[in-house]
């Protein structure tokens, strides 16, 4: 009794402090183990993190019957327990496309797989995260997921939201949920050009005035990954991430052209990946200037503040390719 | 065991995999990725074995089927097959498959619980421990004679071997390990298998204990101790299927291991070997960088291994290389039949068939022009690889490998995309003497021979147009009908000799024949529904019903005509459509009499009401005495407009063809009049191109009727009805001007503004607030009801 007293008292302190509190710091886990570096523990240390978005699975769909099945479900390698553990859901587009999908059932089997990986693994979840790059054509069957999902599994529901999603909410529509998180990022095409797709000011822009508008309470979620896409006569052929730009520079197999491109000089394999003669690796990554920008464009532009600021991904690759205090830095624009 | 659980295995056997998948499923959120599309003459299955057709170039992981999707059952043949011999006489087919494999049942239910086989496999060997008959024991004792030793060992082999698959296969999709892998750690079962290897004297029974041994390692967690078993005892193992399977655990856990060039040297020996497990090695085979792949080369001990590892190399790319290394250790090597698919697959796939470049190479939605013959040869030679081409003539010439005529229809038809026709024509010869007569193999090499005979052509001529005649007859109309299989790729020279075709008369300046060829067929090609713009001039409207009307068309004509997805009762239609929407109806009345069937389609809801919403799903629904063909409607009409200059019921006849030419606007319930291959189709107006748009909703005719109507009213009810109907007309105005006349909705000023005070809403309140009809109004209208509330 006199506990929850005190937890009911925390709370009306930490809503009294109204507009000055800051957002927390949390943190995507999107690898098939949770296992945390030293890095890694140190940075949740570091920045006082308490919550985790953990990728549970992907649905995909079986390639021989297009049925839905789940895809590389993480397995704890580490307890997971001393932080709040928000299990989020990718379902891929194609999933919800499918014109005679069986959404009870879809429902009912996710809840329960991720129940079972709760029970497992000792993990006790209050809330769970479906993410899910709707379209129109998805819209139908998507909302009657979230809704199904929501009514079974009686846990605070979120959804990931991306941009075009807040602008033409109207016509893309809100899941049911209670809240949402914005992505803010993945903003272009993984092409064979000269534009950054994970962020682009100039993208953002046509969209962060419908922030406003949006009636769904949104926490930001904000890119610290980086990547390379590896292009072979103008195709792209894939991603490949954790590569070190700096070994790359050393690697004399590689010649770097312009800002963000390398050539393959002589066709080699390096970390498994086979390069021909002239692929071509074109550089996406995120500067901490970037993180500020989005911080401050963001904060420029909305109606109430975020009460999360959830980093994309956690991994010590990532995060070495930052300053210690950046997480702090990009709070503070809220 | 057919139950399939997809990452399971690849963890196993190739952790790193999976991240790499990881990457393009988890985070890059694009589902769809396929760069492949199928602009190719050249059918790889005519000249590979079947078991690297998964290996055939492709934008997916995998040709054919993306992933692969055998894990749990790649091997069910051979076991059936080898069981089935072992035990001949002693039980059927179908008993042994049951054992096996399981009934035929749905794979991915999510029930619980053992399969019935396995239940059974246990029962008999309680019963064989006990000798005490259980139901199962009594049940398949009538079919097969369980003292029979053979047969107990059988079942016997089975209990355990389902054992280990508690580790090695997951039974259900919908359930969760919290572990990467199980292990199988009853050491003592391991020992029991291995015994069981040691002393039995039957040699089939030895070889599956042996691999069963191998296989229970490989899933405890001692794995280290598979390869020591391995290595003890392989120099006894005959060197069939299941060796290599074992082998292939060996290069897994040296995997794990991080051991890379002794596991990717495995598994290119088990590539080489074992055509069943050639996608798993592929898929296994990662070197981590230079150094590994270069000590892998030096493990091989001989030509043949060093080959394997360069044809196992060469699927991730850069075939050329492999062919050149693979051609100097073994010139007979089978490998090098599907890596010259792919380097001849890869060189069409620079190839533009489309005679069509971008304006600005680098955008997707740059505007596009046509090309000539000529600029599209020079384009397509510049394309060509020299390298490659050096290394096929140079293969090709020697003529030791295993199939010389893969070398030289390859050489022929890479001299054709260089521009070589005279040299192509002499390889194809040449290969068609050793060609194998297959059906495929017959096709194939007529395919490129027509590529070839076409790429010659600069200018369309009388002679050069009869060589290639019957090979398009046989690609339009003769293939699609007659040839059933899946593999064989000649839509792409269908579609290509097309384009070819329309550059050609397009060079000729003759846009008939480039219509009939494809030419611009689809000008809004964004939509499905674009119609066909070609027939917005009117000279070549007039140009094609003459063509397509008269007799003595010659032998390319009538392939053009043929081909043609119009024919002139279309052009009648659209005619007859375009003649309404004039107010011109006599004509409109004789083109639809030419359109055959066309005139007979009845209308789905009246076309002579006009409600006060528009609701056509309504109006469809709605009970109709009479329903209306299309000829019926503009005789309907054409007698209305006769009474009307008559001056004869001005009203009436004024107000209903009012509501006609309204309803077969967009904004009507008789869409389906105009909406035909030429107009297009489409529930909303940017489905149309410009000219169709401003037709279709276009108000000027029914508002002039409705204009008569009102002024010949007598009534203030019909007074009241007449101005509601012009406000819908002044509506639909204000949503041609804001929505209708742009590119797309979503440039729409989103001023949130849904319908304005329009002067006739204004009179309706003003002066007929008395009538019926204006409650009428108040009740089903909300803009309006919004209006009078404000």
């Amino acid at each position: 009794m006199i506990r929850r007293f005190f937890v009911g008292l925390l709370f009306f302190l930490l809503i009294s402090c109204g507009k000055n509190e800051k957002p927390i710091v949390a943190f995507y886990y999107w690898k098939t183990i949770f296992k945390l570096s030293p890095a890694e523990k140190e940075v949740l240390r570091d920045n006082k993190v308490s919550k985790l978005y953990i990728r549970y699975f992907d649905i995909g769909l079986h390639p021989e019957t297009q049925d839905p099945i789940p895809m590389s479900p993480i397995r704890f390698q580490e307890n997971a327990a001393n932080f709040d553990i928000v299990p989020v859901v990718f379902i891929q587009n194609k999933v919800m496309s499918l014109p005679r999908l069986n959404i009870d059932d879809l429902a009912q089997k996710t809840i329960r797989l991720v129940e079972e990986m709760n029970a497992k693994n000792k993990i006790a979840v209050e809330e769970i995260q479906i993410d899910c790059d709707w379209t129109l054509k998805s819209k139908d069957n998507y909302l009657r997921f979230i809704e199904q999902f929501k009514k079974l599994s009686k846990k605070k529901l979120s959804a990931t939201i991306r941009l075009h999603q807040v602008k033409y909410f109207k016509k893309t529509k809100i899941p049911n949920v209670d809240s949402g998180v914005l992505m803010y990022y993945n903003m272009g095409t993984i092409a064979n050009d000269s534009l950054n797709s994970i962020y682009s000011k100039k993208v953002a822009e046509r969209y962060l005035k419908s922030l406003k508008k949006y009636p769904l309470h949104l926490d930001f979620a904000l890119p610290i990954y980086s990547w390379a896409i590896h292009i072979r006569e103008q195709k792209v052929i894939g991603l490949r991430s954790k590569l070190n730009v700096n070994e790359l520079k050393k690697d004399a197999n590689f010649e770097k052209i312009g800002t963000i491109f390398f050539k393959v000089k002589k066709s080699n394999y390096k970390n498994g990946v086979f390069y021909e003669e002239n692929d071509l690796l074109k550089i996406e990554a995120i500067s901490s200037e970037d993180l500020i920008e989005m911080g401050n464009d963001l904060d420029k532009n909305l109606v109430h503040a975020p009460r999360e600021i959830i980093f994309y991904d956690l991994d010590e690759f990532n995060i070495k390719n930052y300053e210690k205090n950046i997480f702090k830095q990009v709070i503070s624009c809220f | 065991m057919k139950r399939i659980f997809l990452s399971k295995l690849f963890l196993v056997s190739s952790a790193a995999l999976l991240s790499v998948y990881g990457i393009i499923h988890a985070c890059g959120g694009g589902d769809d990725w396929d760069f492949f599309s199928a602009n190719s003459n050249f059918t790889p299955e005519t000249f590979a074995d079947k078991s690297y057709s998964p290996l055939f170039l492709s934008g997916d992981i995998f040709y054919g089927i993306g992933f692969d999707t055998q894990h749990n059952s790649r091997f069910n043949e051979d076991i059936k097959s080898d069981w089935s011999t072992y035990l001949k006489g002693k039980a059927d087919a179908a008993t042994i498959a049951y054992f096996l494999i399981g009934e035929e049942t749905t794979r991915y239910s999510s029930e619980k619980g053992a399969p019935q086989n396995k239940t059974d496999i246990t029962q008999l060997h309680v019963f064989f421990k006990n000798k005490k008959e259980n139901p199962t024991s009594l049940k398949w004792g009538k079919k097969i004679n369980l003292k029979d030793d053979k047969i107990k060992s059988f079942i016997e082999f089975l209990y355990l071997a389902q054992k280990i698959e508690t580790v090695s296969v997951n039974t259900d999709y919908w359930s969760y390990d919290p572990v990467v892998a199980k292990t199988f750690d009853d050491l003592k079962m391991i020992q029991s298998i291995e015994n069981v290897y040691n002393t039995t004297s039957d040699s089939f029974l030895k070889n599956r204990y042996w691999f069963l041994t191998a296989k229970a390692c490989f899933y405890s967690s001692n794995k280290k101790k598979t390869i020591e078993f391995f290595n003890k005892t392989e120099a006894s193992v005959p060197k069939n299927v299941l060796y290599y399977r074992a082998l292939s655990y060996v290069a897994g856990i040296n995997h794990q291991q991080k051991k890379y060039s002794t596991s990717n040297y495995l598994y290119a020996q088990v590539f080489d070997k074992c055509p069943e497990l050639r996608i798993v090695t592929a898929y296994s085979f990662r070197p981590q960088n230079d150094a590994d792949w270069n000590k892998s080369l030096a493990m091989a001990k001989n030509n043949k291994e060093k080959a394997a590892l360069w044809a196992i190399h060469g699927y991730y790319k850069d075939e050329s290389q492999a062919i050149g290394k693979i051609y100097e250790l073994d010139p007979k090597s089978e490998h090098l039949n599907y890596l010259l698919t792919r380097l001849v697959n890869g060189q069409e796939q620079a190839i533009n068939n489309s005679f069509e470049v971008k304006v600005k190479s680098d955008d997707y939605s740059s505007p596009v022009v046509k090309q000539t013959v000529a600029e599209n040869r020079v384009e397509n030679k510049a394309k060509i690889n020299t390298k490659a081409f050096d290394l096929v003539a140079k293969i090709a010439a020697a003529g030791n490998t295993e199939k010389p005529y893969l070398w030289d229809i390859s050489l022929g038809y890479l001299q054709t995309l260089k521009g070589d026709y005279a040299a192509a024509d002499i390889n194809l010869n040449k290969a068609e003497k050793t060609l194998p007569k297959t059906e495929l193999a017959t096709y194939q090499l007529r395919l490129l021979r027509f590529v070839n005979n076409m790429s010659k052509i600069d200018k369309l001529t009388d002679k050069n147009e009869k060589t290639i005649l019957a090979d398009l007859n046989w690609l339009y109309q003769e293939l699609p009908k007659t040839y059933k299989g899946q593999e064989f790729r000649y839509q792409n020279a269908a579609q290509w000799s097309k384009n070819y075709l329309a550059a050609l008369y397009r060079a000729k300046a003759n846009p008939v024949m480039v219509e009939l060829f494809g030419g611009d067929a689809h000008a809004n090609s964004y939509y499905w529904g674009g119609g066909n713009a070609f027939y917005d001039n009117e000279k070549n409207l007039s140009n094609m019903k003459t063509f397509l009307a008269k007799s003595n068309k010659t032998e390319i004509e009538k392939i053009g005509t043929g081909i043609y997805y119009l024919k002139l009762k279309d052009i009648n239609n659209f005619q007859a459509v375009q003649a309404t929407f004039n107010n011109k109806i006599p004509e409109a009345i004789a083109f639809i009499q030419q359109a055959d069937s066309v005139q007979y389609y009845t209308f789905l809801g009246n076309p002579f009401n006009g409600n006060i919403k528009n609701c056509h799903d309504c109006d469809h629904k709605a009970y109709q005495k009479k329903k209306y063909t299309q000829l019926e409607f503009l005789n309907t009409i054409k007698a209305m407009q006769d009474k009307l200059a008559q001056k004869e019921d001005v009203y009436t006849n004024s107000l209903l063809l009012g509501n006609a030419f309204y309803n077969i606007t967009h904004f009507g319930n008789g869409r389906t009049f105009y909406e035909t291959s030429i107009v297009g189709y489409g529930s909303n107006p940017y489905s149309f191109r410009d000219s169709m748009k401003k037709m279709i909703t276009n108000c000027d005719v029914p508002r002039m009727y409705y204009q008569k109507a009102l002024e010949a009213a007598t009534t203030k009810e019909q007074k009241a009805k007449c101005t509601y109907m012009l406000s819908k007309c002044e509506r639909n105005e204000y949503y041609n001007t804001k929505y209708n006349n742009l590119k797309n909705w979503w440039e729409a000023d989103d001023d949130k503004i849904n319908f304005l005070a329009w002067s006739n809403f204004k009179t309706l309140k003003k002066e007929y607030s008395d009538t019926k009809y204006y409650q009428d109004v108040i009740a089903e209208c909300g803009y309006f009801n919004t209006y009078v509330n404000q």
